[in-house]
C-alpha cells in the first residue's frame, strides 16, 4: 500500500518529481552515449591495431641499410624490423594534382595494409594501393591508371586496391594544417621494386618489439622498455641522431587518444552538472513533501510502522526516480547519443568496424546516481521523521525568523512592497532559490560553452591564417632545390623563406618531437606571445612555442637540449622567448641563428601574398602551391563537429534550464497561493501579483546568469585544454556570445516565469484561503 | 489482572528555562473490555495520557503495564511493534492518506503487520489482521470502500478510520476526539459504533473529549484537570 501511496504522490507531484527523472536521465544519456562511443571506439581501435600490427617503434634520420634491419633485429627485445621509404608526391588528376603520402614498402607484417577492396598486398606485388577516401573520392577505381609525380619524376601506375592504414587513421595534408580533409589529399602504398629510379633511400625503420601490445594507451613499462631500447638502436646503428619515436609521438595514434580523453572528461562533465540539480531538486521536493505529509508521518506512526520502514518509503522516491531516470537514460544514450557521435568521428578517424560499447563506468554512475538521490532523500525527510508519533501528529510550530541586517537598515523601509516581499521569500526558500540560480547558471554556462566553442574555432583560424600567417600563399619548393634558385623564386614573388624540420627536444627526462621553423626576416610570418601581444622574434637566440614549453616543463631562460631529424649533433640553447602557435610546436629562430649552429639555410617554402598558382603550375623546381583560403576549408569540418557539440549543449541549457525554473516556479507559485490569494482578496490586480513573480524570477535569472558566466568560460577552457599536445587551442568567446547566451537565458526564463505567472488569474480567492483547515 | 496499569505515571516537558508537567503522578488501571471516557478542558494532559497509552509518547517517570509487560522504558522499535500489535488509533480528523482509498487505507494494516517484528513478545500467534472488506463491512461502508477519502463525508471518513483501527484486531482502542470534527447526529452515529465494538466484541476502547456529555455512554468515566486524574467513576452507561 505504501508503495501504491508513493506512486500516486509522484503522480500528484509530477511536475517536481519529473524534473528529478528527467535530470537523472540527462545525466545517463550524455554520460552512457559518450562513455560507449569512447569505449566502442577504443575497442575499435585496439583491434585494429592488433590486426595491422602497429608499428611500436619508429626510427627515422639516415638510408637504412638491410644489414641496418639486421642489426635492429638482433636487439634483445625487438621482434620484427621492416625499411620502407616515405615521401610527399602527388597524384596527377584530371582537375589538380593532389598531395600524397607516398611509401614504398618491403614486407606487410608491421602497420600493414588492411584491404577495403580490391587485391591484397603482397610483397613484391606490381601496382598501386590508394587509401580508400581519396579513392573513392577521386573517382578512382580498381585497375584504373593512376599518373604520380615524386620530385619531378612522373611516373604511371595501376590502382590494385583500396586499403586502410593504421598509421594513417587521422593524417594532415602537412604541418600547417589544424584539421584533416580526407579525399583532398590522400595516402599511397607500392612495393618497393615500384621505386622509380635508382637511388632509393629506405628513410624509415618500423619495429615491433616484445612487451607492447596494441590495446589501451602505452603503459608506464611499455614507455620503459622505448626508452631502454633507445640507446640500443642508436649503438647498433652507430647513429646517435637518429630519431626513435613511440606510439604517443604518431601523430595519428596520440591525436585519437587526446579526442578520446577529451571526450571522456566530457561526459563525465554532464551527470555531474544535472546530478547537482537533481540533488537540488530532490532536496526541495522531498523537504516539501515531507513537511506537508507531517501529519501522514505521524498517522502511519501511530498506526504501527517503524521509522524504518516510513525512512524507506521516503527514500524509495529519490531511489526508483533516479533508477528509472538513470537506466532510461543510459538506455537512449546508448541508443540515439553513441551513433550520433560515432557517425561523426567516423569523418575524422579512419577506424573500421566502431560500435558504441556499454562498460561498468555505466553500471557506476548510475549506481553512484541512485545512491546519492537516495542518500538526499532520506537526509531530506529525516527532520520530519525522528520524533515521535505524538509530536509528529501536532503541527509544527511556526518557524522564528529573525529580521535580516538589510530590513533593520533605514532605506528598507524606502523599497517598494514587491522588492520587501520577494526579499523575504527568497530568504525563507533559500534551498529553491538556490536550485533556481544553479538551474539559471547551467543554463548560461552550456550555452556560452557552446556559442564559444564556435568562437574559438573561428578564432584558431583567423589567429593562425590571419594574424600568425599573413600569407595568402606558400609556394612548396622541390627538395632538390637549391638555396640560390629558391631565393629567385622568393624575390620575385616578394615572399619571405622558411625552413621547416622535424626535431627532438629534450629537457631533464623528458623528450618530445617538434618541428624547428627558421625563417628569413620578412612581413608574412609573425609571432605573438601567450596573451596574444605581438612580438618580434628574439634575434639572439630560439623562442620556444607555449605548448612545447609546458609538455617540456621549460620557461623563459631555462635551457633546452634539441637536434634535427637526420642529423646527429645535439645542440644546447637557453630559451629566450616563448610564443603561441596553434599548429606547429617546437622552437623557432632566425637563419642567423640557425648558422650560428653550423647548419645551413636549406628553406624549401617560400610564403607570398602574389598569386603564383598559374605561372608555377608545371614548375620543375615547385612541389605545389598551397592557398590559405583551402587550408582554412579543412577547418570546416572542425566547424561541423563543433555545430554538433553546440546542439547538444544547447539542447541541455534550454532543457536543463526550462525544466529547472518551472519546477522552482511551481513549487514557489504553490506555496505562496495562500499569500496570492490574500492579495487578491485586499485587492491587488492581477497583473501587479504577476509582476511580482516575475520580479522574483528576474532576480533569480540576474544572478543565475552572474554566475553561469565564469563557469561558461571555466568550462570551455576544460574542453580546449584537452586538445592534443600539438595543438595550442585557445577558449576565446567573442562579445556576441556573451550577449546571445545572456539573452537566451533570459529569454527563456522571461517564457517560464511568463507562463507559470499566468496561472495567477486562476487562483480562486475562496478555495484558496479555504485550504488552510 | 488489568490489561492496563499505570504506576506514578509523569510525563514532563521542558520549554526553553522552563519545565511543567502534561501528566503528573497518574495512577490508573483500566480492564480489558471496558469503554472509558477520559474527561477534561483543552490542557489538561488528556491526550498526552492518551499518546501515552498507545505507545506514542512515553513517560519520563512511572511505570506503564501492559498485559504484565513493563513498557515505560521501551525503546523506538519496540514502542513501534507495542503499537503493531495491541493499538488502534481514531483520530479527531481521521488522518486517512490522501492518496490511498478507502480499502486501501485499511489494507495498510497488513502492511503494518507484515513489517512489525515476529519476534516480538506481542506476537502471540491468535492475533489476524482482518480483511478489509469485513472491517469495512463493521462499519457499514462496504459500497463505498473504493473511494478516495475526498469523497468521503466526515462521517464516512471517521467510519474508515474506525474500521483501519480494528483492523488488525487491537486490544486496545484509542480514539482522540472522535467526534470533534462532525455534526451532532453523525458524531452519534461514531459513538454508537464505538459502543458496540466495546459491547458486542468486547473491545477495549479509551475514548478522550472534552464533551461532558459523552460521559454517559462509558462504562467508567475518568476525568482529568491540571495534569492529574481529578475522579474515576464508574457509570452506567446509556444506550446511544
Amino acid at each position: 500500500m505504501l508503495f501504491r501511496n508513493m506512486l500516486r504522490n509522484l503522480w500528484k507531484n509530477k511536475v517536481q518529481f519529473f524534473s528529478i527523472f528527467i535530470m537523472s536521465f540527462l545525466g545517463l544519456f550524455v554520460f552512457v552515449g559518450m562513455d560507449s562511443e569512447v569505449a566502442g571506439f577504443t575497442a575499435a581501435e585496439d583491434a585494429f591495431y592488433t590486426k595491422c600490427a602497429l608499428a611500436d617503434i619508429w626510427v627515422q634520420g639516415k638510408d637504412f641499410s638491410s644489414d641496418d634491419v639486421r642489426k635492429v633485429l638482433d636487439i634483445e627485445g625487438v621482434e620484427k624490423a621492416e625499411r620502407r621509404i616515405s615521401l610527399k608526391g602527388k597524384a596527377v588528376l584530371p582537375d589538380r594534382e593532389a598531395d600524397l603520402y607516398l611509401n614504398f614498402i618491403e614486407g606487410n607484417e608491421i602497420s600493414c595494409l588492411s584491404p577495403v577492396s580490391g587485391k591484397t598486398y603482397m610483397p613484391g606485388s606490381k601496382g598501386l594501393w590508394l587509401d580508400y577516401n581519396f579513392a573513392e573520392k577521386n573517382g578512382i577505381n580498381t585497375g584504373d591508371s593512376v599518373k604520380l609525380k615524386y620530385e619531378g619524376k612522373e611516373f604511371d601506375t595501376v590502382l590494385m586496391g583500396t586499403v586502410r592504414h593504421p598509421e594513417y587513421v587521422y593524417f594532415l595534408q602537412d604541418t600547417a594544417s589544424m584539421m584533416p580533409d580526407y579525399g583532398f589529399y590522400g595516402a599511397a602504398w607500392m612495393d618497393v621494386s615500384e621505386y622509380p629510379g635508382e637511388d632509393a633511400a629506405f628513410n624509415e625503420l618500423v619495429l615491433d618489439v616484445y612487451g607492447i601490445d596494441n590495446e589501451n594507451a602505452l603503459s608506464k613499462s611499455e614507455k620503459d622498455i622505448k626508452k631502454a631500447l633507445d640507446p640500443k638502436i642508436k649503438d647498433a646503428l652507430e647513429d646517435d641522431s637518429l630519431a626513435v619515436l613511440d606510439k604517443d609521438d604518431n601523430l595519428s595514434y596520440q591525436t585519437f587518444r587526446a579526442e578520446m580523453d577529451q571526450h571522456k572528461g566530457m561526459s563525465f562533465m554532464f551527470p555531474v552538472v544535472f546530478m547537482i540539480i537533481s540533488i537540488l531538486g530532490i532536496i526541495t521536493t522531498m523537504t516539501r513533501l515531507t513537511k506537508r505529509q507531517r501529519t501522514e508521518i505521524g498517522t502511519l506512526k501511530a498506526l504501527g510502522f517503524s521509522k524504518n520502514v516510513i525512512t524507506l518509503h521516503y527514500i524509495s522516491y529519490g531511489f526508483f526516480l533516479s533508477l528509472f531516470g538513470s537506466v532510461l537514460g543510459a538506455v537512449a544514450g546508448h541508443k540515439y547519443i553513441v551513433d550520433l557521435v560515432l557517425n561523426m568521428m567516423k569523418k575524422t578517424y579512419l577506424i573500421p568496424g566502431a560500435k558504441g560499447q556499454l562498460t561498468s563506468s555505466g553500471i557506476f554512475v548510475i549506481t553512484a546516481s541512485v545512491a546519492i538521490s537516495s542518500l538526499v532523500s532520506f537526509l531530506s525527510c529525516r527532520k520530519e521523521l525522528k520524533y515521535p508519533p505524538a509530536e509528529t501528529l501536532k503541527p509544527e510550530a511556526p518557524k522564528l525568523i529573525k529580521p535580516s541586517w538589510f530590513e533593520k537598515r533605514r532605506f528598507w523601509q524606502s523599497l517598494g512592497f514587491a522588492t520587501q516581499w520577494n526579499f523575504r521569500d527568497v530568504r525563507r526558500n533559500k534551498i529553491r532559490t538556490g536550485m533556481g540560480i544553479v538551474g539559471v547558471a547551467g543554463c548560461t554556462m552550456l550555452m556560452l560553452t557552446a556559442f564559444g566553442c564556435l568562437d574559438s574555432i573561428e578564432f584558431i583560424t583567423d589567429w593562425m591564417y590571419g594574424e600568425l600567417n599573413t600569407a595568402s600563399y606558400q609556394i612548396i619548393m622541390k627538395e632538390d632545390a637549391t638555396y640560390e634558385e629558391t631565393y629567385e623564386y622568393a624575390r620575385k614573388y616578394k615572399g619571405q623563406l622558411l625552413e621547416i624540420t622535424g626535431a627532438d627536444f629534450e629537457a631533464g627526462d623528458i623528450r618530445k618531437s617538434g618541428s624547428v621553423t627558421v625563417l628569413e626576416k620578412g612581413s608574412l610570418m609573425h609571432f605573438q606571445g601567450d596573451a596574444f601581444e605581438h612580438q618580434f622574434l628574439t634575434e639572439k637566440g630560439i623562442a620556444m612555442s607555449k605548448k612545447m614549453a609546458e609538455s617540456l616543463g621549460i620557461e623563459k631562460g631555462d635551457f633546452v637540449r634539441w637536434h634535427l631529424t637526420g642529423d646527429d649533433k645535439w645542440q644546447k640553447d637557453r630559451v629566450m622567448q616563448i610564443y603561441a602557435n596553434p599548429g606547429t610546436q617546437g622552437i623557432s629562430m632566425f637563419r642567423e641563428v640557425y648558422e650560428e649552429h653550423e647548419y645551413d639555410f636549406e628553406p624549401l617554402m617560400i610564403l607570398t601574398n602574389v598569386d603564383p598558382k598559374d605561372e608555377l603550375k608545371d614548375d620543375d623546381l615547385v612541389t605545389g602551391v598551397q592557398d590559405t583560403k583551402e587550408m582554412m576549408r579543412s577547418m570546416d569540418q572542425m566547424k561541423e563537429m563543433m555545430y554538433m557539440m553546440m546542439a547538444i549543449f544547447i539542447s541541455g541549457a534550454v532543457i536543463l534550464g526550462v525544466v529547472v525554473l518551472y519546477n522552482q516556479g511551481i513549487l514557489s507559485f504553490v506555496e505562496k497561493s495562500r499569500e496570492m490569494a490574500t492579495l487578491k482578496v485586499l485587492g491587488f490586480k492581477t497583473g501587479k501579483i504577476r509582476e511580482i513573480l516575475q520580479f522574483q524570477n528576474l532576480w533569480i535569472t540576474v544572478a543565475g546568469v552572474i554566475l553561469g558566466i565564469p563557469f561558461g568560460r571555466l568550462l570551455l577552457r576544460g574542453i580546449m585544454a584537452d586538445m592534443p599536445e600539438s595543438m595550442d587551442y585557445r577558449a576565446v568567446i567573442f562579445l556576441p556570445s556573451y550577449l546571445y547566451a545572456v539573452l537566451g537565458t533570459v529569454i527563456l526564463s522571461a517564457a517560464v516565469s511568463f507562463f507559470l505567472s499566468a496561472r495567477v488569474k486562476d487562483i480562486d480567492m475562496v478555495e484558496a484561503l479555504k485550504g488552510i483547515e | 489482572m488489568s490489561l492496563i496499569e499505570l504506576k506514578k505515571i509523569s510525563r514532563s516537558y521542558t520549554m526553553g528555562e522552563r519545565s511543567f508537567y502534561a501528566v503528573h503522578d497518574i495512577d490508573l488501571q483500566l480492564n480489558e473490555g471496558e469503554f472509558v471516557v477520559i474527561l477534561g478542558p483543552s490542557g489538561a494532559g488528556k491526550s498526552t495520557l492518551l499518546n501515552i497509552l498507545g505507545g506514542m509518547d512515553s513517560p519520563t517517570e512511572g511505570d506503564f503495564l501492559f498485559d504484565g509487560e513493563n513498557i515505560a522504558k521501551y525503546k523506538d522499535n519496540e514502542l513501534t511493534d507495542y503499537r503493531a500489535w495491541n493499538v488502534g488509533v481514531v483520530f479527531q480528523f481521521y488522518n486517512l492518506i490522501p492518496t490511498l482509498t478507502a480499502y486501501e487505507n485499511v489494507a495498510l494494516m497488513k502492511d503494518v503487520r507484515a513489517h512489525s517484528s515476529k519476534k516480538s513478545v506481542w506476537n502471540k500467534g491468535e492475533i489476524e489482521v482482518m480483511r478489509p472488506e469485513e472491517a469495512i463491512e463493521k462499519v457499514g461502508l462496504k459500497e463505498r470502500m473504493h473511494h478516495f477519502p475526498s469523497q468521503l463525508s466526515g462521517g464516512e471518513q471517521q467510519r474508515i478510520s474506525i474500521a483501519r483501527a480494528i483492523a488488525k484486531n487491537p486490544r486496545l482502542l484509542l480514539c482522540d476526539e472522535p467526534t470533534g470534527a462532525l455534526d451532532t447526529n453523525t458524531g452519534n452515529e461514531i459513538l454508537k459504533l464505538l459502543q458496540d465494538l466495546s459491547r458486542k466484541e468486547g473491545r477495549t476502547v479509551v475514548m478522550v473529549t472534552h464533551n461532558d456529555s459523552f460521559a454517559e455512554i462509558a462504562d467508567r468515566v475518568i476525568r482529568v484537570k491540571n495534569a492529574r486524574i481529578e475522579s474515576d467513576e464508574k457509570a452506567k452507561p446509556l444506550q446511544v
